[in-house]
């Protein structure tokens, strides 16, 4: 599975892991090393032989992870060990992720848990930065985060409330989007503001008297665990039993948490079941002929909707970054690609006006999106006059970053004339003489080389390939 | 392991702790009603 032939190069440390100090993630080119302690070192050697981690390694909950010798740069004196990890194509976050999807990482870390007790082990953390999608495969990819249970309370508990049942709470219950609080607090929606949040009328629902209203009064008159706590729970009885049952309860409670609106701003804008435009038609012939001249590795469909570009892609790359600022959208593709088996296309709720910063310790405990994937090819169809007309961004600017992406750029123009670009622009003045067919010629010139022109039926709009300059 | 070397990198808060005790159900309340005698009784001294 790992090329042994190949040298890597010096590994660095990444930005992100660094909290535990029992091991710290290290990256050299497309290869994850992970550095262990000594006390890590000895449960990974008995994890490593556990049919707890063959199983769930088989099963794909689990990262695929080997013992190796230290790579080249590392430093050996300060670890007692070294594991490789399989490479997960693409890292994404939980703000990045829709309900369904954080759902489907909350049931799978209570899963692991449970799997994990009835071996005497348990995760010492709860966190979804420790879950990662393969296509909408979620898989733990936190080893670590597995001890022998040492007796006493469950500490990932709190960590599991504030960053997965709460989230998942308000946007079932009360239809609040929980990416901006995932994504403005790395630590989650603590008990008390859930129960703000929620309100008394929410009370008689399964979980929020105990795991929400109980939470907060319980935080409120304690601070900060000692030690002496845990040590007086487990004199005083507390077992790994009353954690299990808790575990269980809490998947009952998340396996009933839905959310499924109506309808939002775009989730009807593209019906997969009726006949396709000759617009469509058109897109996805000439999509199929740049794809047809080779594989690549990373596709990013920018607007993807409902996937109708990204499944046509997927044929063609190893991965499909499916990008929509729709949440809804991105949660209906979500499922649509579990029922399908769809194994190499990520759906992640992505505003292109608004994305995912880099943030956390010194900017850098997480990355923006282009750090993390680098696409060999763009799609942006029928997205550009949205970011101009609608969003105020300088077409100039919105050129410039998606040529900076690296990979060649599949752009549609829509031209002000076009019925939805005269939508647009219906009850606001234009102010965008930046916006035209020449502007943009100009700018994506300036930044690379137009390789093709593909006009659409409909005359106001055309796609241009772009090659960028590098 | 022996024993615990708790706490970990992680602060589990303390009501968070106890209130597991609670959420697990009837066995869990017997736990709870113990740790509060046995602090009770140290708190006397």
């Amino acid at each position: 599975m790992y090329p042994e032939d190949s040298e890597p190069e010096a590994a660095q440390p990444d930005a992100g892991s660094f909290r535990d100090r029992s091991a710290r993630v290290f990256l050299s080119d497309d290869r994850v090393y992970r550095a262990l302690s000594a006390e890590a070192q000895q449960h990974w050697e008995r994890l490593a032989e556990s049919a707890l981690v063959q199983r769930n390694v088989a099963a794909g909950s689990l990262i695929d992870t080997e013992s190796v010798a230290p790579p080249a740069g590392f430093p050996v004196d300060d670890w007692a060990g070294f594991v490789e990890h399989a490479r997960v194509p693409v890292i994404s976050y939980p703000y990045e992720w829709s309900f369904h999807m954080l759902r489907q990482a909350a049931l799978l870390q209570l899963d692991l848990l449970s799997d994990a007790l009835a071996e005497d082990w348990v995760l010492k953390d709860a966190t979804p930065f420790n879950v990662q999608f393969r296509g909408v495969s979620p898989v733990h990819i936190d080893l670590p985060s597995f001890e022998p249970y040492p007796g006493g309370p469950w500490e990932g508990y709190r960590q599991f409330c504030q960053m997965f049942l709460y989230p998942l709470m308000l946007q079932a219950w009360r239809g609040v989007d929980f990416r901006p609080w995932l994504r403005g607090r790395l630590s989650g929606i603590t008990p008390a503001e859930c129960r703000a949040l929620l309100g008394a009328r929410h009370l008689w629902r399964r979980g929020v008297l105990s795991h929400v209203y109980l939470h907060a009064a319980f935080e409120a008159r304690s601070g900060a665990a000692s030690e002496s706590i845990p040590q007086s729970l487990k004199s005083s009885g507390f077992h790994k039993d009353l954690i299990s049952a808790n575990a269980r309860k809490l998947r009952r409670i998340v396996e009933k948490l839905d959310w499924s609106p109506p309808a939002s701003t775009w989730s009807s804008y593209d019906d997969l079941k009726s006949d396709p435009t000759p617009e469509i038609v058109a897109k996805q012939d000439l999509l199929q002929s740049v794809l047809s001249r080779g594989r690549l590795r990373t596709v990013w469909d920018l607007g993807c909707n409902a996937g109708r570009y990204s499944r046509i892609a997927a044929d063609h790359a190893e991965t499909v970054l499916a990008l929509d600022s729709d949440h809804l959208v991105i949660d209906r593709l979500f499922q649509t690609l579990r029922d399908e088996q769809r194994t190499n296309i990520l759906p992640l709720v992505f505003d292109i006006a608004d994305p995912s910063p880099s943030q956390g310790w010194r900017g850098r405990e997480r990355s923006d999106l282009p750090s993390r994937s680098r696409p060999d090819l763009v799609i942006c169809f029928a997205v550009l006059h949205h970011l101009v007309l609608r969003e105020n961004l300088l077409l100039d600017d919105v050129v410039d970053w998606l040529l900076s992406l690296g990979g060649d750029l599949l752009i549609e123009y829509v031209d002000k004339s076009d019925p939805q670009a005269q939508r647009l622009l219906q009850h606001r003045r234009d102010q965008y003489a930046d916006y035209s067919r020449e502007r943009l010629i100009s700018a994506l010139e300036a930044r690379g080389e137009i390789v093709a022109q593909f006009p659409l039926p409909a005359r106001t709009r055309e796609v241009f390939l772009v090659r960028p300059r590098r | 392991m022996n024993g615990f070397c708790v706490l970990g990198y992680l602060d589990p808060g303390a009501g968070s702790l106890l209130l597991q005790t609670l959420v697990a159900g009837g066995a869990g309340f017997t736990v709870l009603v113990r740790h509060l005698w046995k602090s009770f009784r140290e708190s006397r001294g």
